[in-house]
């Protein structure tokens, strides 16, 4: 897509907007006339490559840094003049969280529950409880944060974040430091959310993103590069994807299908006389009639296999990344 | 909202005023539901009533003298708030805290008033205002002629110097990404004083001459003002108060813009 046309949705007030959104600092533009739209009640993810803009947005959403032009809302509130209001309608987990070492968990959730309530006091006893639970830190409720792992960080980050049960959850890197059973239990808690609240995350594990996302962003340089839901991305606009393994002058088949108008990209994985030709294309009808007889024409190519592959997100996020796909 | 914060009743801040009451809670409650209260305490009616009781209870006590080494002996208390707040702002952003609060529902003045507010209170009550009672009480069981009216404004004048260190490290705080300048450049100001004593007329305008006699003179502000003695340096309560003034406005237009 265009990353200078705004994107639409289908639905009333967007969890979030954006338009032209854009962060320099000093002579670097982090994040590029960023136009982004999370549909309300989706799982979105945000990916890009480390640098891309991604953490930067995030800050931007909750005032932890200023747009340097621009603007953004979230539920139709403006990012910059309604922070406080906006940062009431969302639950963040930072990449690395952060608490108050001296106090226990449930002394930091109990804190970070008396910016939204003010009471009852058992209620919200109940709710502290109640996250604890979710994260399955109730045992350690009385251990003050200082003493918790990486990953004991990283759920009673999750439980803060929820303390107030937000329509929008901001994730950076959720399941990073966590391990496989770590994740799989985030990735739990991320469907279970989605019936409730818009989630927004970021994320390298593209495999999760796959699983549990309605819809995905990819960044580039601070710009959305791509954007839609998972489907969309995967139809990649009617590329196709084609693995072919073969023996032979491998650059002199790269070439000759280099020269095919319907033929976007070739990589060689592997030396120039034996590998795997990786071979977009853009237009799959003209590929599946003309591009084994193209290959089959060389007599010196020996091919031992020949496959048409769906291409999936990992192959969007490359293409788009290197800058081959702007979808 | 959704179930499960049914029946919570939401907080209504809003503004400036966004977040203030569980920040403020919390400031006080690092003094108060601490032991940092009674530590400090302690500490301080040792330092000054310890110093000051060999003065007070030797033969023929000097009234003048008790009271100029009294307002010396809270100048260590003044040093002791720089080094306690120097982690205060600049702490909480380089571990990250202060980025976590501002993710939720807070305003950023409210944020900085918790820092003021409560540690203000917590500094001038500790240092200040219990260790003077206990010294106030020994200089009435001694018999010393003392006026509990001026007693109270010669320690608000303590207080003031205090406020000084207080607010220029906070100041510091959201001016620096280093515990380093936050520390050293309250220190170097509170010792450098004395050099600069060195530039006619320029001491009496600091706050070192609050609490410390100069210019030759017997007398301090502090005990000037508990004796009901005349002025000799009235500038520096001027100066001392504009100063704290500036470094909490400098403070917090510093703090609104900062980004994390």
């Amino acid at each position: 897509m265009d990353s200078s046309q705004l994107p639409t949705s289908s639905g009333d007030v967007d969890a979030i907007r954006t338009s032209g959104l854009t962060k320099v600092y000093g002579d670097s533009v982090v994040v590029d006339a960023l136009n982004l739209v999370v549909p309300r009640n989706s799982v979105f993810g945000f990916l890009g490559p480390n640098g891309a803009g991604k953490t930067t947005t995030m800050k931007m959403l909750l005032g932890l840094a200023r747009p340097s032009s621009g603007s953004g809302s979230v539920y139709g509130m403006d990012i910059v003049a309604q922070s406080p209001a906006v940062r009431r309608r969302i639950g963040y987990l930072p990449q690395d969280p952060k608490f108050y070492g001296h106090m226990t968990a449930r002394e930091t959730l109990r804190f970070a529950a008396g910016f939204f309530f003010v009471g009852p006091e058992d209620g919200i006893e109940s709710r502290v409880s109640e996250m604890l639970e979710l994260v399955g830190l109730s045992e350690k409720d009385d251990r003050p944060v200082k003493t918790f792992s990486g990953g004991e960080m990283q759920r009673l980050g999750i439980a803060q974040a929820q303390i107030h049960k937000p329509d929008l959850l901001i994730l950076d890197e959720p399941a990073a430091a966590l391990d496989p059973l770590g994740r799989r239990d985030v990735l739990t808690i991320l469907e279970r959310l989605k019936e409730t609240s818009t989630v927004f995350y970021s994320t390298h594990i593209l495999d999760d993103v796959q699983r549990v996302s309605d819809a995905v962003c990819i960044l580039r340089d601070g710009k959305a590069a791509a954007q839609g839901s998972i489907a969309e991305l995967l139809t990649d606009n009617g590329r196709v994807l084609y693995e072919v393994e073969a023996h032979g002058d491998l650059d002199r088949a790269r070439d000759l299908l280099d020269a095919e108008p319907w033929v976007d990209e070739v990589v060689i994985d592997g030396d120039h006389t034996s590998g795997t030709l990786r071979i977009r294309v853009s237009d799959a009808d003209h590929a599946e009639l003309h591009l084994q007889r193209l290959l089959l024409a060389d007599d010196t190519l020996v091919i031992s296999e020949f496959k048409r592959r769906k291409p999936d997100l990992e192959d969007v996020f490359v293409s788009v990344v290197e800058g081959t796909t702007d979808a | 909202m959704h179930s499960g914060v049914d029946g919570l009743q939401p907080s209504l801040e809003s503004g400036w005023r966004s977040g203030l009451s569980t920040l403020m809670e919390a400031g006080f409650g690092s003094w108060w539901r601490t032991k940092n209260w009674w530590i400090h305490s302690l500490i301080w009616i040792a330092v000054i009533n310890g110093s000051l009781a060999p003065a007070i209870w030797g033969e023929a006590p000097d009234d003048v003298s008790v009271f100029t080494i009294y307002g010396v002996m809270t100048m260590f208390a003044a040093i002791a708030v720089a080094i306690l707040m120097q982690d205060e702002i600049v702490g909480e952003k380089l571990n990250g805290t202060a980025a976590w609060v501002l993710t939720k529902p807070v305003s950023r003045t409210a944020f900085m008033v918790s820092k003021l507010v409560p540690n203000a209170v917590g500094v001038v009550a500790t240092m200040i205002a219990i260790p003077s009672a206990v010294f106030f009480v020994q200089v009435v069981l001694a018999g010393i002629d003392i006026s509990a009216g001026l007693f109270l404004l010669g320690a608000a004048v303590a207080a003031l110097n205090l406020m000084f260190y207080l607010t220029l490290t906070l100041m510091l705080g959201t001016l620096f990404n280093s515990a380093g300048p936050v520390i050293a450049i309250p220190l170097a100001f509170a010792f450098g004083q004395q050099l600069l004593g060195g530039i006619p007329g320029l001491i009496a305008f600091l706050p070192w001459a609050l609490v410390v006699p100069v210019d030759g003179s017997d007398t301090s502000v502090v005990s000037s003002v508990i004796t009901g003695e005349s002025i000799t340096t009235p500038g520096a309560i001027a100066v001392t108060a504009v100063s704290c003034v500036v470094f909490t406005i400098v403070a917090f237009r510093k703090w609104n813009r900062t980004e994390f």
